[in-house]
């Protein structure tokens, strides 16, 4: 399973974060959504996704899973991301 | 005055006329004239007292290759009413030509004319405008701009990278400005992350001179479309029209620019004290928007048959 960006959708790199506007409203990503925004910006699947956030939260499969899953689905539901 | 890239298109003496209706109910007293060069504009000098004769201050901005009508025109003019902005061509540009005429320029016109330089490189080098302006008895301010990228263009342009060695040089050079009683104005989207530390205290920099200056200037071009500034050009349009004012204008973009304001120059930005403080907005909003990334649009693949 892949995500890419809505096409309506821009975004910048900060030092600590990501700026995410659409449809005329910007919101703030920080860590460690923001390394997830990354990764699924740069079409990555989702399970490798999921394996590289596991390294950046230095933390196991499983926690990594729920963060990405729970992310993904927000941005599904607010129309950030579209998956294909 | 003219459609810039274009070697056709002038303004209209009737929308020219409009511009003026326009400054009068903004409030504005004094009409800028840019181009290109607005003194190639084949009613230069009719343009020039039509404005006079509105009470306007006129403030041109000009490459100095001004043919002699049109600088005869501005020689007759009284000093307090004229004030040339030259963009200045400095030695080793390879522009000795225009660095010539330049000089016929400054003997002729004197105190009207403002030096100004429009930084592209950071190895700029300001040291000969105090010679110029002690040499030819100019006006006594430099006027120093940062080129800026448009949206979506290709112009050259100051790399943000550079901002800090161009800060270095011009701080060196203010000092000595400010020994021989020249003053620096600033045009948009100087920050101040680029100077040395302390110096915009030592210098009297302010804050709404470098930080906050990045607002929509308001030019209105030769086909009556009004954009928020030339960088911006491409971003958003509104036609000029009898019932629209400076402050319908800047309310509009502001407006439009609301959500883009968000962005800004450098990524470390959002941890700034300036920023933070309110002394900064981020640099040139045209710039900040080119840091912006987008999906890039898939590219069918055609199978060859």
């Amino acid at each position: 399973m892949r995500y890419h960006t809505a096409d309506d959708v821009r975004w910048c790199v900060n030092r600590a974060s990501v700026t995410v506007v659409a449809r005329d409203a910007a919101r703030t990503l920080e860590y460690p959504q923001a390394a997830i925004w990354d990764l699924v910006s740069r079409g990555y699947a989702t399970e490798r996704v999921i394996e590289l956030t596991s390294y950046i939260i230095a933390s196991d499969k499983t926690d990594a899973e729920r963060l990405v899953r729970d992310a993904l689905q927000a941005w599904v539901g607010d129309g950030l991301i579209e998956a294909g | 005055m003219r459609e810039r890239n274009s070697h056709e298109r002038f303004m209209s003496p009737e929308l020219f006329d409009a511009s003026l209706d326009y400054l009068e109910r903004s409030g504005i007293g004094e009409a800028r004239l840019l181009g290109g060069e607005p003194t190639l504009h084949p009613q230069f000098a009719a343009l020039v007292d039509s404005a006079l004769k509105r009470g306007l201050r006129l403030l041109i901005f000009t490459g100095g290759v001004i043919p002699e009508r049109a600088l005869d025109k501005l020689a007759s003019l009284p000093e307090s009413s004229v004030r040339l902005l030259m963009n200045v061509a400095l030695p080793g540009s390879g522009a000795e030509y225009v660095s010539a005429r330049q000089h016929e320029v400054y003997t002729r016109l004197g105190q009207r004319v403002v030096l100004g330089v429009t930084i592209e490189s950071p190895a700029v080098s300001l040291e000969s405008l105090l010679e110029l302006i002690d040499r030819f008895g100019l006006a006594h301010t430099v006027r120093l701009g940062l080129a800026h990228p448009t949206l979506g263009g290709d112009n050259e342009y100051l790399h943000a990278r550079y901002y800090a060695e161009v800060g270095r040089r011009v701080a060196d050079f203010a000092f000595r400005a400010r020994h021989a009683g020249v003053a620096i104005e600033f045009d948009c989207g100087w920050v101040p992350c680029m100077f040395p530390p302390g110096t915009m205290e030592e210098l009297g920099f302010s804050y709404e001179q470098v930080g906050l200056r990045c607002n929509p200037i308001l030019d209105v071009l030769a086909d009556g479309q009004v954009i928020s500034c030339y960088p911006l050009s491409s971003h958003h349009r509104e036609p000029l029209l009898p019932d629209r004012d400076a402050g319908w204008f800047r309310d509009r973009f502001l407006a439009r620019q609301r959500t883009d304001r968000t962005f800004t120059l450098f990524r470390e930005c959002e941890t700034c004290d300036w920023r933070a403080r309110g002394q900064c907005t981020g640099g040139c909003l045209s710039g900040s928007l080119r840091r912006l990334r987008r999906r890039e649009p898939a590219i069918p693949v055609v199978e060859a048959v």
